[in-house]
């Protein structure tokens, strides 16, 4: 990469920062990645989902340990915060799809789906 | 929203989409971008080379339709190997796939310097939607 591009990227990165819907998603994540309910969810997620999937590959997954499961993910979906960030999150979508848009036109091929990493199905 | 906050949120979204553009230009003036247009050009007088490059890929494309449905054969393939050889041996083509691969990659490239200070991937984020394994 040559310097006058990595001067350029610099600049795009830095105004990127100054948008007011990338200002909000980080505030939004931050305040989400530290809310102490969030985290106690996402522990018991974690913590539950491990056996969950051997239990599952097994056939011994009981109802119960099915309706604990879904009952964290429903408390996870239906907080306040996650709802926030998803919002948040897709107005920064908006922005960086914009953003792709006229670094695209100019260069008259997709960018990002040239530029971006190969992903295993559905990732 | 005081018309004020307004106005400086209507310049940011200016001044950003401006880099944009200016970033795409910066693309288009790398020696990537050059090497890969004239080498497109040298491929597109050349017949020979366009010639080669349609019986590979016409030879690939029944060999993947028979692949699929379990009846390609051991000598299919060798004959799919010995034509991309072949075709990897026409200078036009080694450079035109070689000048493509160096450009795709500058592109991953900015990206990942872009994406570590974001510290999320642009590309992957900003990229179409597309259905499974598109």
């Amino acid at each position: 990469m040559d310097n006058q591009i990595k001067i350029i990227a610099d600049q795009f990165v830095n105004r990127l920062f100054a948008v007011p819907e990338i200002i909000s998603y980080n505030e939004t994540l931050n305040n989400y990645e530290n809310n102490e309910e969030i985290k106690s969810l996402t522990e018991k997620y974690n913590s539950l989902a491990v056996d969950f999937q051997r239990k599952q590959y097994d056939g011994t997954l009981t109802q119960e340990e099915i309706n604990d499961m879904r009952s964290v993910v429903d408390k996870i979906r239906s907080h306040p915060l996650e709802n926030e960030l998803q919002n948040k999150q897709n107005e920064l979508l908006r922005v960086l799809q914009e953003c792709n848009d006229e670094i695209s036109s100019v260069l008259n091929m997709d960018f990002a789906k040239i530029a971006a990493p190969s992903s295993s199905c559905c990732s | 929203m005081s018309e004020e906050t307004i106005l400086v949120t209507q310049q940011v979204k200016e001044n950003l989409l401006e880099t944009c553009g200016s970033l795409g230009k910066s693309f288009l003036d790398s020696q990537e971008n050059k090497r890969f247009i004239s080498a497109r050009e040298k491929f597109r007088e050349d017949d020979e080379a366009k010639s080669i490059l349609r019986d590979y890929n016409q030879t690939a494309q029944e060999y993947q339709t028979k692949a699929q449905y379990g009846g390609a054969s051991k000598e299919e393939y060798k004959i799919v190997e010995e034509k991309n050889s072949a075709m990897l041996k026409n200078e036009t083509l080694k450079n035109y796939f070689e000048s493509q691969e160096a450009l795709i990659n500058l592109c991953k490239e900015v990206n990942e310097y872009i994406s570590g200070k974001l510290n999320f991937n642009f590309a992957s984020l900003a990229k179409p939607k597309s259905s499974c394994c598109s």
